[in-house]
This record gives structure tokens, sequence and C-alpha cells, in this order.
């Protein structure tokens, strides 16, 4: 039998503190500063996460929570908004067909080109979120790419959510992401906590160089340069044609000449710039910087 | 040798010698840096749109079409317009698909495109109008279509009056078909855009 209907919580009584402008108002805004680009289809997700940010904050109008966000020194609001903003969805060794063409195809390419006493291989995940990805790279590095040990090689992970950042830095995980780790991987990379957390060993741990970036800002993506491989997967669903193009220009300058990006698999670069050559490999599509 | 340890998020890129970025320098990478620089400068438009033809470089000129993009003003979309003229296709073309990403702007430029004396720019200004969407457009393309005398121009135009969906479409297209009885090229292009139409 139905229960009858209850009444709605009291906060969801009193008048809507977000309206249909202020929406608008604040995807403009946090499109500029992030690239994602959010419309009303999604206004459940915005007004939740407003609400809950205006009350942290005290807030009573969207004007004044607005101007916390925007001129407040140091940010950290904005901050918080973003790691609220965030998808964070992710797993080990998900579309793990790139990281085999990374270890089969990419890596011996760009070998073949370095003196491994002196240059070294940068590989960059960009959006880690918490960390599954580049730890995944640095494992198929370290089990099946049997030059791993000739060069030194560099994993460098970003994302804009420093919340994200820091489970990616601590590495504990549980069932959910380790869905495709065989018992074997998990027993050599990860320690047990108890019965639902497991965390990737501190040598592991060390040699991923974690920091916030925010691929929509010019002045951090200017720091980035020397790249030899980037992975930026489920990303660029989140932004509109022209984020994803500059992102790509982005890249582009970030990676050697000859460097590769990887996108996720629902993402093409093709409909998004020419700049890169498309290189299809048996395990992968991915898209290279010209050598010169 | 292996896994690098984390130096601690500071990213310091590998040091190199930072050249001072200039336009007409020999190294590429150099002129697109110099381009990224212009980014919101004033006169930033006019600079860029007299380079590009004699860019050759893509990335070069692809990071200047992504300034143009980003500048979206009707100073911008105007400079694009001009390129649109330009001998090289892939030039024209990275000015058509830049020209589509500021339908606001590229919106007041297809009267005047529309009426170019080259063939090749009208041609431009049909497959630009089906890049806006915007409810107009077919009643421009119906009124471009009254008296088109270019065979090629009109093809284009079949093309784009096929996809509209119209009330006019079907009339403007039978103009097109009777202009050129001759041609059985058009006669197929208008017959495909009439069954497109048909077909809603
Ligand atoms: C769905 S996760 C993708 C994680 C991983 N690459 C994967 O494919 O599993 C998307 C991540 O993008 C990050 N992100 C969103 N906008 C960003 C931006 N402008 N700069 C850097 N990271 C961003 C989010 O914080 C989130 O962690």
């Amino acid at each position: 039998m139905a229960s009858p209907p209850q009444a709605p919580p009291l906060h969801r009584i009193a008048a809507p503190r977000i309206s249909a402008e202020d929406v608008v108002v604040f995807c403009d805004f946090f499109y500029k500063k992030t690239g994602i680009s959010m419309d009303a289809s999604r206004r459940y997700f915005i007004d939740k996460r407003l609400e809950d940010r205006m009350a942290a904050n005290d807030c009573n109008s969207f004007r004044e929570y607005l101007s916390l966000v925007k001129f407040q020194p140091g940010g950290a609001e904005m901050q918080a908004l973003i790691n609220e903003m965030t998808v964070n969805e992710t797993y080990f060794f998900r579309e793990d067909y790139q990281f085999a063409c990374l270890t089969r195809r990419m890596l011996d390419e760009i070998a073949d080109r370095k003196d491994p006493r002196r240059d070294r291989i940068r590989i960059w995940s960009i959006p880690c979120s918490t960390g599954e990805e580049p730890y995944s790279i640095a494992i198929s590095i370290l089990e099946d790419w049997p030059r791993a040990s000739d060069f030194d090689i560099e994993i460098i992970a970003s994302d804009i959510d420093t919340r994200a950042l820091a489970r990616a830095r601590e590495g504990i995980y549980q069932a959910r992401a380790l869905h495709r780790v065989s018992p074997r991987i998990r027993d050599t990379y990860f320690r047990k906590l108890d019965g639902e957390n497991w965390q990737v060993v501190p040598s592991l741990r060390e040699s991923i160089d974690f920091g916030v970036i925010n691929v929509s800002s010019p002045t951090q993506m200017a720091r980035m340069r020397g790249i030899d491989v980037i992975f930026c997967r489920n990303l660029l669903i989140y932004f509109d044609d022209l984020s994803r193009r500059q992102t790509a220009e982005h890249f582009f300058d970030a990676l050697n000449p000859g460097g590769f990006v990887a996108l996720g698999h629902s993402e093409s670069m093709s409909r998004i710039s020419n700049i890169f050559v498309p290189r299809k490999f048996p395990e992968a599509l991915v898209h290279q910087r010209p050598l010169p | 040798m292996g896994l690098l340890k984390a130096s601690g998020g500071n990213f310091s890129p590998t040091p190199g010698v930072e050249e001072r970025a200039s336009l007409d320098h020999a190294d590429p990478a150099v002129r697109r840096r110099a381009v990224q620089a212009l980014a919101g400068e004033a006169g930033a438009v006019d600079t860029l749109v007299a380079m590009l033809p004699h860019e050759t470089d893509n990335g070069v000129r692809q990071a200047a079409f992504l300034a143009l993009a980003s500048a979206k003003t009707a100073a911008a979309a105007q400079g694009l317009a001009v390129l649109l003229g330009a001998a090289d296709p892939a030039l024209r073309n990275g000015a058509l698909e830049t020209l589509a990403t500021m339908p606001e702007h590229a919106r007041d430029l297809l009267d005047p495109l529309g009426r170019h004396a080259d063939p090749d720019v009208r041609i431009f200004a049909v497959l630009l109008a089906g890049e806006i969407h915007d409810g107009d457009i077919a009643q421009w393309l119906i009124a471009l279509a009254q008296a088109e005398a270019d065979p090629n121009v009109c093809s284009c135009l079949a093309e784009a009056l096929g996809g509209t969906g119209a009330p006019g479409a079907g009339e403007a297209l039978a103009a097109i078909a009777a202009r050129f009885p001759g041609d059985p090229f058009l006669g197929f292009a208008v017959d495909t855009a009439l069954q497109r139409l048909s077909e809603g």
C-alpha cells in the first residue's frame, strides 16, 4: 500500500533563493573560470550544490555568494565551489587499451628519439581525478614496458579539484575503484588496510607528481612544457567547442614534437582541431604533434 | 632509472632559452607564441587577419584562428569574411569554420557575402548560412535563390534549401531548376533537395 505523501523538508518549503537568471549568470561565470559548460538542464544539480555552498557561508542571496566567490582573497570559496561541481568518476585501468598502446607503441617511439643518459620521458595525466588513472599508467609501465628501467620516467598528474587530488595523494581505494585490478597486481602495488580499504604502496605514491592545474587557465598551462604523452580522458565531454579547441592548442604547446595525446573514447580530436596527426595503432587511435 | 620520485607538484618545465616571440620568426613555434601573445591586445584582430594569408604553418594558423574565435567580435568576423576570398582552400576553410563559431556576428555578414562578385565567396556564404541555426536563414537562402545565376552557387543553394524544410523552399528550388534547363547535374541536385523536403 502506498504511504501518505510526506511533507517536504523545511528548507525545501522556503522560497527558492536561486532564480533562473541566477543560474544563467552562474553558468556563464563558471564556464569562464573552468571551461565547463553547464546548462539549465542540469538545474537540479547546480541549485543543490549552490544552495549547500551558500548555506555553508551564511549567504542569504545568490548575489552575495557570487561576490564572495569572485572577490574573496585567496579564492578558497571558488575552490570549494569547483570541488563541489566537478564529476570525479574514475577507476583503475579504465579504457586500458590505451595503456597497452602506451607500453607497446608510444613509449618505444618516444624512447627511440631520446638519449637515456640525458633525457627523461614525461607523461601527464590531466585530469587525474582521485588518482586511479596515473597509478594505472605507472603500474602499466612497470609491468609491461621492458625498457622502463633504462629511462628516467616522470609521471605528472593534475586536476582542478583539490579535494580529489588530496585523495589521490593518499591513495586509498575500495572495491569499486579496484574492480579491474587483478589479485596479483593488487597484492604487488597495494597494501590492505582493513576489510574495505587498500592503499597504494608508498614507493608508487611517491612516484606520481600530483598538483593543481586548471586546463582553462593559460598561465597555468604555460608552465607545462616538454611532455611526451598526455592522457586527457573524460574531461572534454564537459567543455564546449571553444574550450575544447583552446585545450587542444595548450596540449600542442605542452608536448614535445612527436608527442601524443590520448582522449576518452567518446571524444574525437578530428571534430576539435586539425593541428594533431591521427595515429592509428592496433590498440588505439591517438593524436600526435607532428615532427618537424 | 625507472619511475622518478615526485618533485612536489611544482612542474618546472625543462629549462630552455625562451626566444622573444615575433610573428616573422623562422621557427613556427616562436610564431605561434607571438600569435598567442596577441590575445586580448588592441589591434590584435587586424594583425591576425593580415598575417594569416602569409602564414604557411598549420599550427600557427590554427592558433590565429583560435585567437579570432576567442575574440568573438564583429571586427573579427569582418576580418574572417575577407579571408573567405583567399586563394588557399585551407585558409578559406579555416575562416569559414571560425566564422561559424560566432553566428551572432556572422549573420550580419551574409548579405554582403551573398552579393560578392566572386561565386566562390557566395558559395561560402551559403555554407556559412547552413552553420547558423537561426529562424530566418531559410528566408535569406530563398531570397538568394531568386536571382543567383552561377550554377555552382545554385547547386550549393539547392542542398542548403533541401535541409531547411521551410515553406517557400520548394518554389525556390523549382525556380533554380527552371533557370538551368539543360544542366543535368543541377537538375539532380534540385530533385534530391525536393525529395528531402518532401520527406520532412
Ligand atoms: C570524470 S573525471 C576523469 C578522470 C580520468 N581522466 C578518467 O577518465 O577516469 C573528470 C575530472 O575533470 C576535472 N576537471 C574539470 N574541469 C577541469 C579543468 N578545467 N581543469 C582540470 N581538471 C578539470 C574534474 O575535477 C574531474 O576530476
